[in-house]
């Protein structure tokens, strides 16, 4: 079942364009992740769904509301983090009077937050930081307060931005492993920003790609990765490699497609290959015969791969379009 | 599904309760607040046994109480200017305004909730003054009450003013200097330092124009002997009720209006 729809949102600040026909869905129980470069038009996007920015054009349609009509209505479905969440409580409060104060904004008595509280503790490591003052939580601490705000009064769709920014690994993936499982068990809704793109391909069901303002694709994590072309890769130091050498591993019926990327301090062929098993044997083979040492390492495609390819694919358009 | 709504009065409470519990946390400012009225009030003695304003052709004893009646007013002029702003400021800055918009409550509960936590704490250094001039000047029990009743009736008019302030804020960044400089003019013209018959005529013309104003003359109608008010006192009352009515009105179109145009805009840090 659907649970929101936009189409065609547009939103600009003075002569800078933040969105340009945006358009998206999300379903129940989904996990849909807003991927797109710095300035992209995300955290935008994300604020209009929350009613915190109004759209200069477009529609939106929240489980059977419009957005325009019934902002008020719509508050109660939404839960929402946004960035910079180590200050968005208060610093002098402890997390429970904090949990309190937000939980009354909401409707909520101090019992049925307390037994909210009571529910999730054990999950967000609340049991000794309770009644410690928000200002000596650490970050993740502090994130999970604030993620545990959005979730008070029980949203049926939840929008986060960034929410495991600047967060060490362990508290962002305690973070996310919780959410995943919280909309799974409670079957809720959520749109994810994010730059951490591991996390995204492992939360979010659906990516969105936006770019400058415009979603470009929306697809699986998988399909998005397939569509880059080949998803295992042999990767050889591209000086160590001679070109005879180069020639022989380019025509194995194995390797699709070959690039020169980048590294460190070098560049290295990066050969796609069908299967990486029968890849990697056939690739030693030539080197072996032609007594070529060089450089090696395997990779398989990530989330990230296919977010750089398709912004570099996104970006050769629009320059095409802007000659 | 849909969650409860949550009302006016318990926005004002819980905001009040969250401001109550971070100024216990802040003490030191408490102190410093009562021993800067204690000094506050030893000023005015001293001006008091140095000035004679001739316009009231006072003894010590009344521009003792002209200052000290003028005091009370400073103190919930601050309140009702400050508060909500610095509120706001702080709130934009933390990211707690997001919340409070993204939520469906009462936005209004949350700005009275401010101030009337303000108003609380600032009984710290109101009671104690209430009480040296009731006691001291030997004031009656009705004149205690209508200055009691005069200050609460301000300060119900004033919350509109400081709520205004406190949308500026919302719109633009460094709003606190020209609420400085207003408040600043205002004690001056209002008359809380200086009877407004001393000031030129044109600011007089101004004063009128002032809650402010109509709010001190009575309080020092009901407490000072023989204090002749600038017009009759049931037409300051009337004055008073009819201002508080415009600025609130005022006020309530200006929060739909200023939240409408900060999400159109994306001002601030909204």
């Amino acid at each position: 079942m659907q649970v929101l729809k936009a189409d065609n949102i547009s939103k600009s600040y003075g002569k800078k364009v933040a969105l340009r026909d945006a358009s998206l869905t999300l379903d129940s129980g989904e996990i849909l992740g807003l991927l797109g470069p710095n300035g992209a038009g995300k955290t935008t996007l994300i604020k209009i769904l929350a009613t915190l920015l109004n759209k200069d054009s477009g529609t939106v349609n929240i489980m059977g509301y419009d957005l325009d009509e019934k902002p008020n209505l719509i508050r109660h479905l939404l839960g929402f983090v946004g960035q910079d969440t180590e200050r968005s409580a208060y610093a002098r409060l402890t997390p429970r009077e904090n949990l309190r104060f937000f939980g009354a904004l909401r409707g909520l008595s101090k019992d049925e937050v307390d037994n909210k509280i009571n529910r999730y503790a054990e999950a967000f490591n609340f049991e000794d930081l309770l009644e410690k003052q928000f200002m000596h939580l650490s970050g993740g601490q502090k994130q999970a307060v604030v993620i545990f705000r959005s979730l008070l009064h029980d949203p049926p769709i939840i929008f986060l931005d960034e929410p495991t920014k600047g967060l060490d690994p362990i508290a962002a993936g305690n973070i996310r492993n919780f959410l995943k499982e919280y909309v799974l068990k409670e079957n809720k809704s959520m749109i994810l920003t994010s730059h951490i793109l591991s996390e995204v391909d492992f939360m979010a069901d659906r990516v969105s790609l936006i770019n400058q303002g415009l979603i470009r694709i929306t697809d699986t994590p998988l399909a998005l990765k397939e569509s880059v072309g080949a998803t295992d890769f042999i990767e050889l130091v591209k000086s160590e490699v001679p070109s005879s050498t180069y020639d022989n591993i380019r025509a194995l019926e194995v390797v699709n497609s070959v690039k020169i990327k980048n590294g460190k301090s070098k560049e290295w062929y990066s050969f796609g290959v069908d299967d990486l098993f029968t890849g990697t044997e056939q690739i030693i083979r030539i080197m072996r015969e032609d007594g070529v040492k060089a450089g090696f390492k395997q990779h398989t495609i990530t989330l990230e791969d296919a977010f750089i390819h398709h912004i570099g694919q996104f970006k050769d358009e629009e320059k095409r379009n802007d000659k | 599904m849909i969650s409860n709504q949550a009302g006016f009065l318990s926005v004002i409470w819980s905001t009040v309760e969250k401001d109550l519990i971070m100024k216990w946390r802040y003490r030191a400012d408490l102190v410093g607040d009562l021993v800067s009225s204690v000094l506050f009030i030893g000023v005015f003695a001293l001006f008091a046994t140095s000035y004679v304003f001739e316009v009231l052709d006072a003894s010590i004893e009344v521009t003792l109480l002209f200052f000290l009646t003028g005091f009370l007013l400073i103190v919930y002029d601050s309140v009702v200017l400050w508060t909500p702003l610095n509120s706001v400021t702080n709130d934009l800055y933390n990211g707690t305004l997001e919340y409070l918009y993204s939520s469906p409550n009462s936005r209004l509960g949350y700005f009275i909730g401010n101030i009337v936590a303000a108003a609380i704490i600032s009984s710290v250094v109101t009671v104690p003054a209430i009480i040296f001039i009731s006691l001291y000047f030997k004031l009656n029990g009705f004149a205690v009450i209508m200055m009691i009743v005069t200050l609460l009736a301000v300060l119900l008019v004033l919350i509109a003013f400081g709520t205004m302030f406190a949308l500026l804020g919302v719109m633009f960044r460094q709003v606190s200097s020209i609420a400085g400089i207003l408040s600043m003019l205002f004690q001056f013209m209002g008359g809380f330092l200086f009877p407004i018959q001393s000031l030129p005529k044109s600011i007089q013309l101004v004063s009128y124009f002032l809650p402010y104003t109509w709010g001190i003359d009575l309080i020092r109608y009901y407490t000072i002997p023989g204090w002749i008010p600038l017009l009759p006192v049931f037409t300051e009352w009337m004055l008073l009720l009819i201002m508080g009515i415009f600025l609130w009105a005022t006020t309530l179109y200006l929060i739909r209006r200023v939240e409408k145009y900060a999400k159109k805009n994306g001002l601030h840090l909204i």
